[in-house]
């Protein structure tokens, strides 16, 4: 799902999904399903396999992605073993703390290694749109998955939790 | 340790490598060997980019074609609705060229005559069959009086149209030469030989040259042209040409039947000689049967003396 996400921010398809010019990060999105549901082991080695592809094909700072969806991996795979819950007030009350830290995390980054001012994306108040659409986009998936995850059957619920842990 | 807090750890450790790596990797950015590094990695991952993005960029161009199918048609319609008002306007403006090209003529044409003249535009022809006079829009006020000589410009040449009969303060009316009471002092081109031009309207569209000598060589063709006598006419305007001869043969003079050169149906302007009233042997038109002609009646005199009897050659 990480590498289709991947291509379809690559693709001019993307372009249907923008608001005034700001696009949800589907990636980050499906970092946090990874990390929430699949535990904090599988969510930072994909959100750090996926930052680092992203860094790659972008042509930006190396590591900077890699860094920030590891970190946010991790945190959200912790955060899901502890509230792990189908509410989907939780999951935008989650993805809501996500994209402000990764936006954080990057803007500290660039701002130390590439003296960038990057903290123009929050003085401009398209953070905030890039919060709204994601705050839309991944209560639904969200919902879809803890759906899938009620219909499998009972062994590929013991494959699929032992990730979990 | 339990199996949860062993995974935790392991978590943390993890997160901490993965980290150190981003970290390092982000500092050794601009290194020679990152960049290389950078480079070979980017030409490993792009063709699974491409073939990722290929097909859902497919996709949005299947439906990004139906609706740019859409515009296209509605872009057709509104070109085609352009392109026949551009026709439109096209037309127009050729008319438009052809007015402008003509009126420069029109307007090169007077300041070439040597004679003054005042230009009208014929804008009625008498209804009447056997009495034709035609109406132009200048009168009293431009200038134009009675008994003017008119002429016009077809195919380049000038050409006699015939007299002001009649004059309004805005209007005039004019007699053609091929009206039957008109009578233009004429002369052969060639020879020079002098006669009297008559109209013969209605009986005939052409005219008769009469009083012509007899020695004239005259044939199919030849120029008439305007004699100057009677000082209505200027010398030299064109009149028409021979179409017949008729010469008898007893008779000092001969005669002949002219065609005009002007065109009656294609005349839209025509050029008022703007001159004093004739000094010499009038060549005025017969009007209402009274005739003021002293050269005319002296030639026909000439003709009565010599008469003998018509034998048609």
């Amino acid at each position: 799902m990480t590498g289709f996400f991947i291509f379809l921010q690559s693709s001019s398809l993307y372009n249907l999904f923008t608001l005034r010019g700001v696009s949800a990060d589907f990636i980050l999105i499906s970092i946090c399903l990874t990390g929430f549901f699949l535990g904090p082991v599988p969510g930072e080695i994909f959100g750090f396999v996926a930052g680092f592809v992203l860094d790659v094909l972008g042509g930006g700072l190396l590591g900077i992605s890699a860094f920030t969806y590891t970190l946010v991996g991790f945190g959200v795979g912790v955060a899901g073993r502890k509230v792990y819950s189908t509410s989907i007030l939780i999951s935008i009350v989650l993805i809501f703390v996500v994209t402000l830290v990764k936006a954080a995390v990057l803007g500290m980054l660039a701002a130390f290694f590439l003296k960038a001012g990057y903290f123009g994306y929050f003085s401009q108040g398209r953070i905030f749109l890039e919060v709204l659409l994601n705050c839309v986009i991944y209560p639904i998936l969200y919902f879809l998955i803890t759906k899938f995850e009620r219909n499998i059957s009972t062994q590929d619920a013991v494959h699929f939790n032992r990730y979990r842990q | 340790m339990s199996d949860g807090k062993i995974s935790h750890a392991k978590g943390v450790i993890i997160l901490v490598i993965l980290l150190f790596i981003s970290f390092t990797t982000m500092g050794f950015s601009q290194t020679k060997f990152t960049i290389q590094f950078k480079s070979v990695l980017f030409s490993l991952v792009y063709p699974f980019q491409y073939i990722g993005v290929a097909p859902i960029n497919l996709v949005k161009e299947f439906f990004t074609s139906i609706e740019d199918n859409r515009q296209l048609k509605v872009q057709l319609s509104q070109t085609k609705n352009l392109l026949q008002e551009y026709e439109r306007t096209q037309y127009e403006f050729e008319e438009l060229k052809r007015e402008n090209e003509r009126l420069r003529r029109v307007i090169g044409i007077q300041e070439q005559i040597e004679y003054d003249t005042v230009i009208a535009e014929v804008v009625a022809k008498s209804p009447q069959d056997f009495y034709k006079t035609l109406v132009v829009n200048r009168g009293r006020d431009s200038g134009v009086e009675r008994y003017m000589p008119v002429i016009a410009y077809q195919n380049n040449v000038k050409c006699v149209v015939g007299k002001v009969t009649d004059v309004q303060r805005f209007s005039a009316r004019i007699q053609p030469l091929v009206e039957q009471s008109s009578y233009v002092g004429a002369m052969l081109k060639s020879s020079r030989y002098s006669g009297i031009l008559m109209g013969q309207s209605p009986l005939s569209e052409l005219c008769l040259l009469q009083y012509m000598d007899k020695n004239a060589e005259m044939k199919y063709g030849d120029l008439i042209v305007t004699s100057g006598m009677g000082g209505v006419f200027p010398k030299g305007i064109a009149i028409g040409e021979v179409v017949s001869v008729s010469k008898k043969r007893y008779g000092i003079f001969q005669e002949a039947f002219v065609k005009p050169k002007i065109d009656f149906g294609r005349l839209e302007e025509v050029y008022i000689i703007t001159k004093k009233e004739p000094e010499g042997p009038a060549e005025q038109s017969v009007i209402d049967g009274e005739a003021d002609d002293s050269f005319v009646r002296g030639l026909e005199g000439r003709a009565r003396a010599e008469r003998k009897p018509l034998v048609e050659e």
